[in-house]
């Protein structure tokens, strides 16, 4: 990735301000104002002490000397800046949380939509930590680095301008510290941190992966010292290579700190030299010669913090270009806006096609009618096509060909909501929510009561009374579902798809991790429940076909 | 520390400098010629000033390197030595969070935060130290706020803890929140609700962003009232050597009078004293960060052992006895796992387990692992106390298939030799072949060197299961430990693996755990485990046939 490429990447979060705009701008316009408070205290203060000393030379002039002008300026330009300080934070943090918001909500829309292998792609949980990672490096956008860029520039615009009146032949000396500011500072940056950045987010992989495997692997190597032994050493070699890459990359950003610290001194230095070498004619008075190496030694102050942004630069630039790359993906199975209803709950699948890749055909020619309220039971080896058939049947993928009917609706007819109407699923990915029990309930059906929601609740084995809850529906769940146990979490999300109450339900292994007792009383209250609606039961297991209408066995 | 120091030294030659070559141009009106010297001199105290930064940077980056890998290594020591059992209490994930990100965010602290606080003391010091000699007016403008920086430093600390807390925890709770939706969201979709949650992410947002500036406007404060003592000590100082330029003020300066140069080196000295306090404050959030990671991190290392502390008894030779006498153990007060709890395995002979999930099965095989230590009753190992046993030996002749085997993201041979590290080639590939994973290993393009795991080749579930058979197999073992080793197979590659079993148990004990049926013909004897103790069981291996869910009794 060269720079430009980076600033594509990062340009449609440049311009996405969420309705922050104001609030940005706002920030903006103070933030120049305690820098141009900054500057105008030190140039004033300089200029007024020169005066002064000018002035000082005789009685008569002293005497004369305005010094009521100057001192005020001075104090007010001290007040301006303090306040302005304050002003200014509170309103950039207040733009800065509207702005993560709304890329949150932004980002939230489009992953929506996609299906569960758009977003995740084959490595699972590590994408979406990293997606969380990348929206958090984004946060720092605006506030780190566009906001104070402009500042600076424009402030030393405004020195700029003092330069033009006073003296137009140095006007290249501010020019050149525009152009440190906006070109130049970003690209060393980017040059600096580019070469690294690759080998770091290698190197954190790596290392992640090495902790992991010590901390998941702890059962084996509870028993075998020897190979304990090995995985340690290569962890720490690894977290050794990482803090090397990260003692280099810091080193960089020190050393471009203080790069720019000696060209912002250097330009006062010169801009001493130069002046004092001017002939007489054009040169400024002594307040001014005073005031103009101030304001040019107080912009390091606006420079500074957009050293470390600029190292960051690379980083900040590649997490873009992956959410560019996960959010700008089309959503692949495409529903339409408005459909047809189904008729009933029948299911019709003719001649259906489907290979995750070239290499995995999952189905040549499948057919399966399914009557509606028929209760039936699929079995099959693992890696046979069951859980394929769910995610077709939901449509998080489309078959590449063959049909498959609902109610005598073809499925790509059906727009989401009508679909998720028709069928409710349980697949192999259960989940809950981070929040009540009752919450995680009302996520199937809002406007469930809490009797309805008690009734699904021990029909599938988690009666809150009986779990030892003591809050009841009001119990708190943890992130991921911790709190519950694989086998807990998936009865909770069986419970979610009976509230559903829809014309089909397909429940893919709602039996794992019971034992044989539990198992077939969750059977017999289930497929009571669902009496007369159609019900498509996955299990790798046998032994309980009796309680299905129909027993179909899935092999590609 | 000391480069600290050069740059202050750098910092104030710098400005007596450039207060000289100002004073000698405009009122003494000399040649800029005679300046040279001073004018140079200028430019290399910023030279020496930016490179003296540098030093104390890598400085800082030196000790926070050092500080984490000590932390990292002693971390994984302490993980190994509280053992799986206390690793299992943990929340999942939060471990591998503790070694990577909580110990990277020590880094702040100890690169920036530790030496800044030191500066921030002394170079207020020297920069008066400068003053004092020449004007004690000027002076004593900043002591006179000098005593407060004590005041300020903790001034600063409270607003700017207040403030990245805060601001951290919304953060935080934002980011986990939407993580925790993200996840959710093939589940939301199947329950229609993904739309309606977009509302809910965007009202989070908003509730964090109102909560968070509440407390913020009140912490900003404490940073705008340094930003004015700053600010006023430069107003200060401006108004009073004019005023004294000008002869209407007369004191402070010892009787000398007061020449440009003086007064400019003094203003050029006034925001520098305050800069470093002002930099501790920006670096305040690292200390937030740091000690909030600290703190999580101690527990870890001051978490007690679950595990008894062993001897030096060694085990005999040969398939030793085990023995469990009346235990009793719970994990926390009150939720009693096993209760007088008896089991006897005599050496050589295959037990099976059978209970509910969650009945406390695992908990008896760690009981026996010596990675539990028990409330009451005692764990014999061939009629030793597992508390003289030489724990790392006996775990040693131990093979132990884990109810969910795991898969290393490294190669297929290190995926075996967390078994036995010394295995050869040849050793590697006869288990395999053990295993039934000798066809699929002849295809594998990359042999032994085969990736798996995340970001290699993925297993499917039976896979899995065979790989953690062919980690058994190389194990020199004595005692098989079996947790669920046929759960989530189908019939017929269970009842392959059970074959396995009755291979490997030969010569051997094996406890082995289950709830289901067909692992029950490989073993002597059947025990239930109800209500926290082990009852002779109903469905011995030679009637399991009459068990109700073994209609498709194996072949």
């Amino acid at each position: 990735m060269n720079f430009i490429d980076g600033f594509r990447a990062l340009r449609p979060f440049i311009t996405r301000l969420s309705g922050a705009g104001n609030w940005l701008a706002l920030g903006l316009l103070l933030g120049i104002l305690t820098l141009i408070g900054n500057l105008g205290l030190l140039g004033l203060s300089g200029a007024f002490l020169t005066g002064a000393a000018i002035a000082g030379l005789t009685p008569t002039t002293a005497a004369l000397f305005n010094f009521f002008m100057p001192g005020a300026g001075v104090r007010f330009f001290a007040m301006q800046r303090t306040l302005c300080r304050w002003v200014e934070r509170v309103v950039t943090h207040e733009g800065t949380f509207r702005l993560l918001a709304g890329l949150r909500v932004w980002l939230y829309r489009h992953l929506a939509q996609l299906s569960p292998r758009q977003i995740a792609g084959h490595h699972g949980g590590e994408t979406l930590n990293r997606l969380v990672r990348d929206v958090d490096a984004l946060d720092n956008l605006y506030p780190r680095l566009i906001m104070p860029a402009i500042s600076a520039i424009l402030v030393f615009g405004c020195v700029g301008v003092a330069f033009a009146f006073v003296v137009p032949a140095l006007l290249w000396i501010p020019v050149l510290l525009i152009l440190i500011a906006l070109p130049v500072l970003p690209l060393l940056g980017w040059l600096s941190g580019k070469s690294l950045l690759p080998g770091q987010v290698h190197g954190r992989a790596l290392l992640r992966t090495h902790l992991l495997d010590c901390v998941e692997g702890m059962d084996d190597f509870s028993l075998h010292t020897r190979a304990w032994a090995d995985q340690r050493q290569v962890t720490l070699a690894h977290s050794r290579h990482w803090l090397g890459l990260q003692c280099r990359s810091g080193r960089r950003a020190a050393v471009l700190r203080a790069a720019t610290t000696v060209a912002v001194g250097a330009c006062a230095w010169g801009a001493l030299g130069l002046l004092a070498e001017l002939p007489a004619s054009i040169r400024p008075e002594g307040p001014w010669l005073a005031a103009l190496v101030f304001l040019l030694l107080a912009c390091s102050e606006a420079l500074l913090p957009l050293v470390g942004a600029a190292v960051d630069l690379p980083g900040t630039a590649a997490a873009a270009q992956r959410i560019n790359a996960i959010a700008s993906q089309p959503p692949a199975p495409r529903f339409v806006p408005r459909g047809p209803t189904p008729s009933d709950g029948g299911i019709e699948i003719h001649d259906l096609r489907f290979a995750w890749d070239r290499h995995t055909p999952v189905f040549s020619g499948f057919n399966l009618s399914i009557r509606p309220g028929e209760h039936l039971l699929l079995q099959g080896a693992s890696g046979g096509g069951k859980s394929t058939l769910t995610q077709l049947l939901t449509r998080f993928e489309d078959p590449q060909g063959g049909i498959i009917r609902i109610g005598g609706v073809p499925l790509a007819d059906l727009d989401e909501h009508t679909l998720r109407r028709q069928v409710a699923c349980v697949g192999q990915h259960t989940w809950a929510k981070t929040a009540t029990l009752a919450d995680n309930l009302r996520l199937a059906d809002p406007a469930a009561s809490e009797e309805q929601m008690r009734e699904v609740l021990s029909l599938v084995g988690l009666d809150p009374d009986k779990q030892g809850w003591a809050q009841g529906l009001e119990t708190w769940i943890e992130e991921g579902g911790v709190s519950l146990s694989g086998g807990q979490r998936r009865r909770l999300a069986i419970a979610r798809a009976l509230l559903r109450d829809a014309p089909i339900t397909i429940l893919d292994e709602p039996s794992e991790g019971l034992d044989p007792d539990s198992e077939v009383t969750l059977i017999a209250r289930i497929t009571t429940r669902l009496h007369g609606k159609t019900l498509i039961w996955i299990s790798h297991r046998e032994g309980f076909e009796a309680a299905f209408d129909r027993t179909v066995l899935v092999e590609g | 520390m000391v480069a600290g120091v050069v740059q202050t030294t750098a910092t104030i030659l710098f400005a007596s400098q450039l207060a000289k070559v100002l004073h000698a141009l405009i009122i003494a009106g000399q040649p800029f010629d005679a300046l040279q010297p001073a004018w140079w001199t200028i430019l290399a105290c910023i030279v020496v000033r930016a490179l003296a930064g540098i030093v104390r940077d890598e400085a800082g980056i030196r000790i926070s390197l050092a500080v984490r890998g000590a932390v990292r290594e002693t971390l994984l020591d302490t993980l190994h030595r509280l053992g799986p059992a206390w690793r299992e209490r943990q929340q999942a994930g939060s471990l591998s969070t503790a070694l990577l990100e909580q110990v990277e965010a020590l880094d702040g602290y100890f690169a920036r935060y530790r030496p800044q606080q030191w500066l921030a003391i002394l170079t207020p010091l020297m920069i008066v130290a400068a003053l004092l000699p020449s004007s004690w007016a000027a002076a004593s403008i900043l002591l006179l706020t000098a005593p407060l920086i004590p005041v300020f430093m903790v001034l600063v600390g409270w607003g700017a803890r207040q403030r990245q807390t805060e601001q951290l925890q919304a953060l935080r709770r934002m980011s986990g929140h939407f993580l925790d939706l993200i996840r959710g969201l093939p589940s939301l979709r199947l329950l229609d609700a993904h739309m309606r949650l977009s509302d809910e992410v965007e009202k989070v947002g908003d509730e964090f962003r109102w909560r968070t500036m509440r407390v913020l406007r009140l912490a900003f404060l404490s940073g705008a009232v340094l930003e004015f003592f700053a600010s006023i000590a430069v107003a200060l100082s401006a108004v009073y050597f004019g005023l004294t330029l000008l002869g209407r003020l007369d004191f402070g300066l010892y009787g000398h009078p007061l020449d440009l140069e003086l007064a400019l080196f003094a203003l050029l000295l006034a925001p520098e004293f305050y800069q470093p306090l002002r930099d501790l404050g920006t670096h305040y959030h690292a200390r937030a960060e740091a000690l909030a990671a600290a703190g999580e991190l101690q527990t870890i290392l001051d978490a007690e052992s679950l595990q008894p502390a062993g001897g030096e008894t060694r085990i005999g030779d040969g398939a030793p006895a085990l023995t469990l006498d009346r235990i009793t153990f719970s994990h926390r007060a009150g939720e009693t796992v096993l209760s007088g709890c008896s089991l006897q395995v005599r050496a050589g002979e295959a037990v099976a387990i059978r209970g509910p999930s969650g009945g406390g099965k695992t908990t008896l095989l760690r009981l026996l692992l010596g990675q539990l230590r028990a409330q009451e009753g005692s764990v014999l190992i061939n009629g030793s106390p597992i508390d003289i046993v030489d724990l790392e030996n006996w775990r040693e002749r131990v093979a132990w298939m884990s109810q969910h085997p795991r898969l290393m993201a490294d190669t297929l041979a290190a995926n075996l030799r967390v078994a036995r590290s010394d295995a050869g080639e040849p050793e590697l590939m006869e288990a395999l072949a053990f295993a039934g994973l000798g066809a699929w290993f002849e295809n594998l393009p990359d042999g032994l060197g085969t990736c798996l795991g995340e970001g290699g080749r993925q297993l499917s579930g039976g896979q899995l299961r065979r790989l953690a058979l062919a980690r058994v197999r190389l194990r020199r073992a004595d005692v098989l430990l079996l947790d669920e080793p046929t759960a989530s197979l189908d019939a017929e590659t269970e009842n392959w693996v059970i074959d396995r079993i009755a291979e490997l148990r030969q010569g051997r004990t094996l406890v082995l755990l289950t709830h289901r049926a067909a692992p029950l013909r490989v073993v002597d004897r059947v025990l239930d485990l109800k209500d926290g103790s082990l009852t002779a069981s109903d469905a011995s291996p030679a009637n399991q046939t009459d068990d109700l869910l073994c209609a498709w009794s194996p072949a």
